[in-house]
């Protein structure tokens, strides 16, 4: 096992290396910069940009230089300084950017996850052990329909709702002055009184997903010849359930949980849009769309290093679980 | 419309001559102010006073803080707005869903050199500058600057400040590498540039080779030009200039700002602060003349204190603004900034209401604000075709001033109005607003663009003629108007298309002249922007003028002499400049260049009830500039 | 003590069990099928709607850009049967007259009880291309005069009619939902496979392959394309181009997981036994490996079809995928997500109803299937 580690994170630098540099292309991919953006905004609105002007800022922003120059800068103040660079969009440091906004990003991430575990699995479970009852298809139904609505819209209708009967607008995580107030217990409070309604509404469009998978994987292997075996010999009903099978049903989970990492850093992004959560998700999405070149890079950067650190633990916990993996080739 | 433009035109140029002249502002005097109505033209006390919240903070006494002849406020002309002396306090919120960028408060906080009060172009005032005179042949501006006037730290603003702004900045070749055109003479880009001669500590003289009549007026507004191309703080600036920093100070601050050594150009570029780089971090700190300052920013919020040196009063002496901070908040869809405005979070908005919203807006008045009805200052979604488009038979068919006729007697202005502005706007009277599907369908007959087997008109190719429309969803109305009048187009038997595409790719594509129908806005109304959506209907054209022949193709005659007529605008005195633009009206309703279908559309703002000093007469963003005079009623 | 065979206590075959044994793998499919209720119903409710955006032109009673100006933003209109002169079987609706209150600057509409439009079958309408074959303009219901209200799901801003667009929406989210899938169960399988079965290197380089397509940002590829895309392309071409070229890159998720369960099940018993029987690799994965996995597969397939078209309405929020004039649901829906919608015309959210009960049905018919198909019961 510890020569596989080894192995791989050898591997790693190589694999990073290659997708800096993919990423760094893709992003500058769609046509115009980010500064083809901003003067357009500027002109739109009826401000007079200069062609000095423009020239300043693309000397400014190093937009003037060729676009390995620009990579060549970016991973020289990453590897040297650990310097991620700076966002036009934001006119700010990236790690102050994405910094501010982790903690809350993680802990909306992971409660949403814990959510989406605690509903699904049971639920999963129950639909396998009693396929085609009543209380089946109403469960089910329940998990699935956060799949069916599409979130966005949920939390528009809820928002909406929400407002009309108590006249309390829900314009973020935290009400009022709370927003910028420094971390008290009130201020805790008032964010545990509105986090419920981003979690659900994320959190159920996963729990589908989820349910069937657990529920297929189970159906599987409650059929398989080992549990017929143990039920044969007497064991309880739930310590057979819980023994092998639901292990063995997690396995497509685990072969993606490493992906679970980079998913809490960057949380979801449209639904966090239209509740307008200070989390990571939307500032990805609004960097990529807008050609925010260091912030989009550097942050891509971060969740695929996370990928592939997670894709490594999700392979040591593959052969955790499962004592019949090895890695290697085909045994003859 | 026209007429009542011209006869309001005449009367404030009357008002305006019997008033200021040229030049000056107004000295203190102690003439009685009427009990009813409030006298605007003169301060009328014989002190000055000071928002309370100033009060205890060690400040000079407001005396001192204001220059000595500080500008009686005149953003809305007395036609427009009854003003009423104004009360100290509070706070207004405004709400953006772009980082770094509130319009509403960028509008205003900007402060121009000279001012054109109401935005409307018709009366130059002093501003920050106390006045100008114009030589006789228009080629040499004396400008008088305001003794006592003072940055917001204190500061003193003398002719030093503007000569740094001229002669090292706009002047130095690595700060500025291509000379402005609108600072040449004849605002051409080939034109010679402008000299600059410091008279005395306060005066200072702009000449060029050319008459440039427009010159204040472009002083004043255009492109929202604030005072920071012309006007820097030299105390501040000067530590990151190569001429004036210490070498080795220097060199350390470029180490520290992370930037290549030598490379003192970035760092000045990163610590000066421009005209819409107001709601920008770096402004903190900064020195300005603006009436609030940006003290605060966090993840979500901008905070604006009042500037204590801020050089206006009103008549009663009171030096402005009244209300003392601004709160920007930033959230990050348009669904929030409505749902911030039902709850009653916001105190003021304008570029972001809109009139879809308005049943809205009017359902939750009862949570502490109003929706007013104001006029826009741009044509919303002005049609274009573009004859520079490399097709030859494209350009055949579009350059015919009769193919755009057709297409003109095909758009039904009342439809347009009623479905896309609810009724708020008028058929523009600028082309004829007719509406004859019978005689668009001759003239495309006459044409010879007759209907295929399949029902479409073919080009003079034979083949079927396309119209693509690629639209971007840069305000809520383009798209659905683009429907609507593809629709109505299509009845006259041409294949009319759309396809929606993103606003970075439509700009691009704009600009690479790739475009061939499109819909955007044009300040048609605002005769000084000189904006008549010339890149839009003829990029090669445009570029060719603007560059001084360089790239771009040769204009036709008549478009040439559209361009010149444009020029001629810009470069003449408000009073002259009536006459071009005229002209301009009737060659635009003679050959149609671009549509523009409607005009005077309604545009909602959002203010909070208890403020007073809002009017609704004039534009919506004339009161958006006018921010220093709003107040919080008791 | 001795044990009688007593013959009558020996199980007897019945028919049913008979028939049972002999059936065909396929019948035996169905059966297992036909007892999850819920499946049955979603695969009855998918053909239907997927029978309806077929036949989209020749059900709607408008077609999609036909605007009724006098009814901006008109509610769905009731369908009477009844009315105060008695029963009639055949339905029809009454005229709306607008109202509008300049206070408020709402808009009302009321029925008009004087005149009525009955409801017929088979009505002359406007006309359209049957699926682009021929001109027709026979539409299944409408009223006699084709300018006159008829709105079952209400109007739109520029007074077009919701219930044709969302028919017309619906042939087109409906189709792209199963383009996308094909490709990555394609790559996803073979790659995935390969990677699982035969481990080493093989399953090094194909793993780190998908490290690294999973860390390119797809937004700024989808915004390349569609800028690279021909122009002269439609918008619904291009939109078909963009899927095709994601879903090649799409394969990752579902390779991973079929990798993970390969390096399970090459280790299990039955494996072994066939390798030992002399079969080839190939068949090995294809027909013993698969299959076991189909389970998961077929999961996965059902999961996929419905996120393509939930992925569709995501696009078009961000404003990357369909925009108008093409009419999905995803586009329609975007006139859907907004607040004056919410409060004031919110029968704009019907396109919602219908993508809700798609993906509902998948997910049901996901589970019939995976169960008709479970190799172990």
């Amino acid at each position: 096992m510890l020569n596989y580690i080894g192995h791989r994170v050898l591997q790693l630098i190589p694999l990073l290396i290659a997708i800096t540099i993919i990423t760094f292309i893709t992003i500058k991919l769609p046509p115009g910069d980010f500064l083809t953006t901003y003067i357009q905004q500027l002109k739109l609105s009826g401000n007079a940009v200069s062609q000095s002007q423009i020239l300043s800022l693309q000397h400014l922003y190093g937009l003037d230089q060729p676009a390995y120059m620009q990579y060549l800068d970016w991973m020289k103040n990453i590897l040297t300084k650990g310097d991620l660079g700076y966002s036009f969009g934001w006119n700010e440091p990236v790690s102050q950017v994405i910094g501010e906004r982790l903690g809350l990003t993680m802990l909306i991430s992971i409660l949403t996850l814990i959510f989406v575990w605690v509903v699904s699995i049971p639920i999963g479970i129950y639909s396998a052990t009693h396929q085609y009852s009543i209380l089946d298809y109403i469960i089910t139904f329940i998990g699935f329909i956060g799949l069916a609505v599409p979130g966005f819209l949920l939390a528009l209708v809820l928002v909406y709702v929400v407002f009309v009967h108590t006249g309390v607008a829900i314009t973020g995580l935290f009400s009022g002055h709370y927003q910028d107030a420094v971390w008290s217990m009130g201020k805790f409070l008032n964010m545990m009184s509105r986090i419920w309604l981003p979690v659900i509404i994320i959190g159920m469009s996963g729990t589908a997903g989820l349910i069937r998978v657990m529920r297929g994987m189970l159906l599987d292997e409650l059929q398989k010849q080992y549990v017929i075996t143990a039920r044969a010999k007497g064991v309880k009903e739930r310590k057979l359930l819980f023994k092998y099978p639901v292990r063995m049903a997690i396995n497509p989970l685990i072969s993606t949980i490493g992906w679970t990492l980079p998913a809490i850093i960057s949380g979801e992004a449209i639904v966090s849009i239209v509740l307008n959560l200070p989390t990571t998700g939307p500032i990805l999405l609004k960097a990529l769309m807008t050609q925010d070149m260091y912030l989009a890079g550097s942050f891509v950067l971060i969740l695929s290093v996370l990928t592939v650190i997670g894709t490594l633990l999700s392979d040591i916990l593959l052969a955790w679980v499962d004592p019949r993996i090895r890695f290697g080739g085909v045994q003859e | 419309m026209k007429k009542f433009l011209k006869t309001a035109i005449a009367t404030i140029f009357l008002a305006s001559m019997a008033l200021t002249g040229c030049g000056g502002g107004t000295t203190p005097a102690s003439t009685t102010a009427k009990s009813t109505t409030t006298d605007t033209t003169k301060v009328t006390s014989t002190g000055y006073s000071q928002a309370p919240s100033l009060d205890g903070k060690g400040l000079p006494p407001v005396k001192d803080r204001l220059p000595v002849q500080p500008k009686l406020v005149n953003e809305e002309p007395s036609d427009l707005l009854n003003y009423t002396i104004g009360t100290y306090g509070g706070t207004l919120r405004t709400v953006t869903s772009t980082p770094n960028w509130d319009a509403d408060v960028f509008v205003m906080d900007n402060e121009p050199l000279l001012n054109t009060p109401g935005i409307l172009g018709s009366q130059i005032t002093g501003n920050i500058l106390q006045g100008y005179k114009v030589s006789p042949d228009q080629k040499t501006f004396t400008f008088t600057m305001r003794k006592g006037l003072k940055w917001s730290d204190g500061q003193p603003v003398t002719v030093q400040d503007v000569k740094f702004a001229f002669d090292d900045v706009l002047f130095n070749k690595e700060l500025t590498p291509v000379f402005p055109a609108w600072l040449r003479s004849g605002g051409k880009v080939d034109g010679q540039p402008l000299k600059f001669d410091v008279i005395n500590d306060y005066t200072f003289q702009i000449s060029f080779s050319e008459p440039y009549g427009g010159f204040p007026i472009l002083l004043s507004i255009k492109g929202w030009v604030g005072y920071t191309d012309l006007l820097k703080p030299f105390h501040f600036l000067k530590q990151y200039h190569k001429k004036y920093a210490d070498p080795v100070v220097l060199a350390q601050e470029i180490k520290k700002a992370g930037f290549k050594k030598g490379d003192w150009v970035k760092l000045f570029q990163t610590k000066d602060v421009l005209n819409w780089d107001l709601p920008n971090p770096k402004a903190i700190g900064f020195p300005v003349l603006y009436p609030w300052m940006l003290v605060k920013k966090t993840a979500t919020t901008e905070y604006f204190d009042r500037n204590p040196y801020y050089f206006k009063v009103d008549s009663a002496g009171n030096q402005l603004p009244y209300i003392d901070n601004i709160q920007s908040s930033m959230v990050q869809s348009m669904d929030m900034e409505v749902m911030s405005v039902l709850a009653g979070n916001v105190d003021f908005q304008r570029q972001d209401a809109a009139l879809n919203k308005m049943p809205l807006y009017k359902e939750n008045e009862s949570h502490g604000y109003k929706a007013i009805m104001s006029k826009l200052h741009v044509t919303p979604t002005d049609i274009f075709l573009n004859e520079t488009y490399k097709d030859p038979v494209w350009r055949k068919v579009v350059q015919d001033v009769r193919f755009r006729q057709a297409l003109s007697l095909a758009m039904n202005r009342k439809d347009i109005i009623n479905d896309i502005y609810y009724g708020f706007a008028d058929p523009g009277i600028i082309e004829n607003p007719a509406f004859n599907l019978d005689e668009a369908n001759k003239l495309l007959d006459d044409m010879g663009m007759k209907k295929g087997p399949d029902g479409y008109r073919v080009g003079p190719d034979g083949k079927k003629f396309v119209i693509p429309f690629e639209v971007a969803a840069i305000a809520p109305d383009v798209v659905p108007l683009t429907e609507l009048v593809m629709a109505q187009w299509r009845s006259l038997g041409l294949d009319v298309t759309m396809k929606t595409i993103d606003p970075t790719l439509w700009g691009t594509r704009n600009a690479a002249n790739q475009l061939r129908a499109t819909v955007g806005w044009v300040h048609t109304q605002l005769w000084y922007m000189g904006d008549w959506g010339q890149g839009y209907w003829g990029p090669l054209w445009n570029e060719w003028y603007t560059t001084g022949g360089k790239q771009g193709e040769k204009p036709p005659a008549d478009v040439e002499k559209l361009y010149n007529l444009i020029n001629q605008v810009s470069v003449s005195s408000p009073d002259e400049a009536q006459k071009a633009i005229e002209q301009v009206h009737q060659e635009l309703g003679k050959n149609l260049w671009f549509f523009v279908p409607i005009e005077n559309v309604k545009q909602p703002v959002i203010v909070n009830a208890k403020l007073g000093n809002v009017t609704d007469k004039g534009y919506a963003i004339g009161l958006n500039f006018s921010a220093e005079e709003l107040y919080y009623k008791k | 003590m001795n044990v009688v065979l007593n013959r009558k206590a020996l199980p007897v075959e019945t028919d049913q069990q008979v028939v049972y044994e002999v059936a065909s793998q396929w019948q035996l499919m169905w059966w297992k099928f036909k007892k999850h209720k819920m499946a049955l119903i979603a695969a009855i409710v998918l053909l239907i709607m997927y029978l309806m955006a077929g036949f989209c032109e020749f059900i709607s009673p408008d077609v999609p850009q036909q605007r009724f100006t006098e009814y901006v933003y008109a509610p769905p209109q009731p369908i009477h049967f009844a009315d105060k002169n008695g029963f009639s079987l055949r339905p029809f609706v009454y005229d709306m007259k607008e109202k509008i209150d300049t206070k408020t600057f709402q808009n009302h509409f009321f029925e008009d009880t004087s005149k009525k439009y009955p409801i017929y079958f088979f009505v002359k309408g406007e006309t359209y291309k049957f699926w682009g074959l021929f001109n027709t303009d026979i539409h299944l219901f409408g009223l006699k005069d084709p300018n006159k209200p008829l709105f079952l799901m209400g109007t739109d801003q520029l007074g077009r009619d919701l219930f044709s667009r969302a028919l017309y929406g619906g042939r087109i989210s409906l189709s792209f939902g199963f383009i996308g899938i094909f490709l990555t169960l394609f790559f996803g399988l073979i790659l995935g496979g390969i990677s699982g079965y035969f481990g080493g290197v093989v399953d090094t380089i194909v793993q780190r392959m998908i490290d690294l397509l999973i860390s390119i940002p797809t937004i700024p590829l989808w915004m390349a394309l569609a800028a690279a895309l021909p122009r002269d392309w439609s918008a619904v071409k291009i939109y078909f181009g963009m899927i095709i070229i994601l879903s090649a890159l799409g394969w990752t998720g579902l390779a991973r997981v079929v990798r993970g369960m390969l390096l399970s099940l090459r280790e299990e018993d039955f494996t072994v036994a066939a390798r030992l029987a002399g079969a080839s690799d190939w068949r090995i994965i294809t027909k013993h490996l698969l299959p076991s996995m189909a389970s998961y597969i077929i999961v996965s397939l059902t999961l996929a079809i419905p996120g393509t078209i939930l992925g569709e309405t995501a696009l078009s929020f961000l404003g990357l995928g369909l925009q108008p004039p093409v009419v999905s649901w995803g586009v329609l829906l975007q006139d859907a997500q907004n607040l004056e919608t919410l409060a004031f015309h919110s029968w704009l959210l019907w396109p919602a109803a219908f993508i809700v009960v798609t993906v509902l049905m998948f997910n049901f018919l996901g589970d019939g299937l995976r169960d008709a198909a479970d190799p172990y019961k």
